[in-house]
């Protein structure tokens, strides 16, 4: 069974738009990979980033971009089929495992990549980041949630607030 | 290599995220986390005490519980308020007189409930004033209507229903339950919680 030609990309050279990054980077990819921005799509459907233009995108740093952009050359295919309903269970199995080894980052890169999936609407990868920092406080007693997250030590008074309620709600701490 | 040993990580400054990326993260957690976390700053403390946060978390639990009520096969009990705790698999039919004001399809089931689990812990993370005005003991169960702004809670010593607005944070006795039981998800059989007995 022949598939419909596609409208865009001719000579199955796919249409490809160039994203430019804070610090003045240039990234070309698919525009494929890139819709899966909710921010970027309207400007790619409206023919924007394509040529010399390209995006500029002032709230990203090129090393954020080059990672988010990984997460989203890997997801276009999928996304494409529509959440991918004949995707083998190969296929899933092997983005799962992409997803968890995309995340087992260093904390300030998986901050950055939070603040940029929240900017560019980047669904899968915003939930992706949350799970991923959820999962770093999930079983932890207050005072390593704040090692882990970077918060600062707590004054006398926090400390003294927290130990009371340790006593009074210890199963909570269980 | 190239890390030094020496540096001192707690220095950083806290990650200034925005808040509706903090939601996102702390919707994800167990209530019991939750608890635990109101001591850690400020920002989450005040974003977990708000009712507006509650009522979002439960939301979710919700769709996580519709999720889960699927693979649930329930052979008699529901009738009544129904509810799941979501961390033990296990299913509650609470009553089987339901009060007027509450119609008893979907909207009326409540959404979680725990014997001194996690949910209930969601009520303490609402803030204390629920845990003392309302359940006295930590082994009490919650729930939440879906699509109001209402959890609703019991506790053993008695068989009343409480019914907590999270707007304005007034408990009222709603029923009283005249049957409780509950399935595990594996053995499918209804029981008695040894407080209800």
């Amino acid at each position: 069974m022949a598939a419909p030609e596609s409208g865009d990309g001719n000579n199955g050279a796919a249409r490809m738009v160039t994203l430019i990054s804070s610090d003045n980077t240039r990234f070309e990819v698919e525009a494929a990979a890139a819709s899966l921005s909710q921010t970027l799509q309207l400007t790619i459907l409206d023919g924007g980033g394509g040529g010399g233009d390209g995006i500029p995108l002032p709230n990203v740093d090129s090393a954020t971009l080059s990672k988010v952009l990984e997460y989203c050359i890997k997801h276009a295919p999928a996304a494409a089929n529509g959440g991918a309903p004949n995707a083998t269970a190969v296929d899933r199995a092997e983005l799962e495992r992409f997803d968890n080894e995309f995340v087992n980052i260093d904390q300030s890169v998986l901050y950055s990549l939070i603040m940029a999936a929240h900017n560019l609407e980047i669904e899968g990868l915003q939930s992706l980041v949350a799970k991923k920092v959820a999962d770093m406080i999930k079983g932890k007693s207050p005072m390593e949630i704040r090692r882990t997250l970077g918060f600062p030590d707590p004054t006398p008074e926090e400390q003294a607030e927290m130990n009371a309620h340790m006593l009074e709600y210890g199963w909570a701490y269980e | 290599m190239g890390t030094t040993k020496g540096m001192k990580k707690s220095v950083r400054t806290p990650p200034q995220l925005p808040e509706e990326i903090i939601w996102e993260i702390l919707v994800l957690l167990p209530a019991k986390s939750l608890l635990r976390l109101r001591y850690v700053c400020k920002t989450w403390r005040a974003i977990i005490s708000d009712p507006a946060f509650v009522r979002t978390y439960l939301l979710c639990l919700a769709s996580r519980w519709e999720q889960g009520r699927r693979r649930l096969k329930h052979k008699q009990p529901p009738e009544g308020i129904l509810c799941l705790s979501l961390w033990k698999n296990e299913e509650f039919s609470v009553t089987n007189k339901l009060p007027d004001s509450m119609d008893s399809g979907s909207n009326s089931f409540i959404l979680e409930a725990l014997q001194g689990q996690e949910l209930c812990l969601a009520t303490l993370a609402m803030g204390a004033a629920l845990h003392h005005r309302c359940l006295g003991s930590a082994s009490s169960s919650v729930g939440h209507p879906s699509g109001n702004n209402e959890i609703i809670v019991w506790k053993d010593s008695d068989r009343t229903l409480y019914c907590y607005e999270l707007g304005t944070l007034k408990v009222t006795a709603l029923c009283e339950t005249d049957r409780m039981e509950y399935q595990g998800h594996r053995s499918q059989k209804w029981k008695k919680p040894v407080c209800f007995t």
